[in-house]
């Protein structure tokens, strides 16, 4: 029998035509590219802010909205930059408490045509079973419907690098 | 930028188009358009070389002071030390191979 | 009564689905579209691949579910057929790629060139070229003098 804390671990996978170096930075660098922007993906209205990687001491994923008077939601702070390897990040969303906290890893392999990037999104059980985050949802539910978010946001990710010159 | 590690460096020089890159800063720090005319590299790949250059840690890009849409970019020093470190460790243990092999040699050869 | 259906899609359940993706893609020249999604013991929950204009959707066993692949249930009564332009080059394909030829490649009375195998997976498939044009009339005869 699986624990809560495996029942909602999500992870998903996707095979890109790029080395991992290229999947790493298409990932990081072209973040604003491929995130597809509405209400559904993006953290705050109007839906439509630029998403960043800032590396860097304090590297973070940030959805900025107002560059000018610097007005931007902080998704969560980067604990892993290894590029063509590793990434992961703290995730909190909007209807976060201040002490709910979320990790997101991700892991770039190389295999024989290119590339495989397997995303893993942990910590949920720390959510509350009725936490609006969940919508609802609980357990394997939960888990399935948080993969296919994901899922989605990784096949744009493809789409983006047939979209890039090779 | 958090610190690099060597399989990252080493992952980033392997591709010969980053290295001709790196020669070319190495001198001076250089706009893209002139990498580009210095390598016969198209344009969009050169933008993709530097964009994995710059992730890795390997060189930064500043805005020029009289034109905020000039882009320079520059070498990061500090992303070659771990580098440096390691081609010294094994400079080192190289060396103690060939002083023990010449010690070997000469041995039987008196 | 009519059923207002859409469309009628393909979901694969098989003992080892990445492999049989890879498979696929050996064989059929399949590419995959969606990401995999996996659950806490690893296994693939869902996978998407195209075979030509076709999407065709995977997963691997789920036994708690009673979702099984052929080679654990036996084989599979549903057989899956391939249109294709060149018959005789995906049948040779799709027998390096590890199928065994259950029905070796002909032209058949109907006007197709056909031939079904089996995959590593325990799926049949029939591998059909479109060759002739037959008339109602003439597939009559050629029938007649095939069975009578």
């Amino acid at each position: 029998m699986t624990n809560t804390r495996e029942a909602e671990t999500v992870r998903v996978s996707i095979d890109l035509a790029v080395d991992p170096l290229a999947a790493f930075v298409a990932f990081t660098d072209d973040v604003d590219q491929w995130w597809a922007r509405g209400p559904k993906n993006r953290f705050r209205a109007p839906w439509v802010g630029i998403m960043r990687f800032k590396p860097g001491p304090h590297g973070r994923l940030i959805e900025i909205y107002d560059d000018e008077t610097n007005d931007h939601f902080e998704v969560g702070h980067i604990t892993a930059w290894e590029p063509g390897q590793r990434l992961a990040f703290t995730w909190r969303i909007p209807n976060f408490a201040p002490d709910e906290i979320t990790h997101v890893e991700i892991r770039f392999e190389p295999i024989d045509s290119g590339t495989r990037v397997t995303l893993e999104h942990r910590g949920w059980e720390a959510l509350c079973p009725d936490h609006p985050a969940r919508h609802g949802l609980t357990g394997t539910a939960f888990r399935m419907m948080h993969s296919g978010w994901w899922a989605d946001h990784l096949v744009a990710i493809r789409k983006h690098l047939e979209g890039v010159e090779p | 930028m958090p610190a690099i590690s060597l399989d990252t460096t080493l992952m980033a020089l392997a591709d010969p188009t980053r290295r001709l890159v790196i020669n070319a800063l190495h001198q001076q720090p250089r706009r893209a358009g002139e990498l580009v005319a210095m390598t016969s590299i198209s344009a969009p790949a050169m933008s993709r070389h530097l964009k994995i250059l710059r992730t890795c840690g390997l060189i930064a890009e500043q805005t020029v002071e009289h034109d905020a849409r000039v882009r320079l970019y520059h070498l990061r020093p500090e992303a070659f030390v771990d580098l440096q470190g390691w081609l010294d460790e094994v400079q080192s243990f190289w060396a103690d191979q060939l002083d023990a092999f010449k010690v070997h040699v000469e041995g039987k050869h008196k | 009564m009519t059923v207002k259906g859409k469309k009628v899609g393909i979901y694969l359940c098989a003992k080892g689905a990445a492999d049989a993706i890879d498979f696929y893609k050996k064989a059929f020249g399949a590419t995959e579209t969606g990401a995999r999604i996996r659950d806490p013991q690893n296994r693939i929950g869902h996978a998407e691949f195209m075979i030509g204009d076709s999407l065709i959707m995977i997963a691997d066993e789920h036994p708690e579910m009673g979702f099984l692949s052929p080679q654990s249930l036996g084989g599979s009564p549903v057989h899956l057929m391939v249109h294709v332009d060149d018959a005789s080059a995906v049948f040779a394909q799709a027998l390096a790629a590890g199928a065994t030829s259950q029905r070796t490649l002909a032209d058949q009375f109907y006007g197709e060139r056909s031939g079904q195998l089996q995959d590593p997976f325990g799926f049949v498939w029939t591998v059909s070229q479109h060759i002739e044009d037959v008339s109602h009339a003439e597939m009559e005869k050629r029938a007649k003098a095939l069975y009578d």
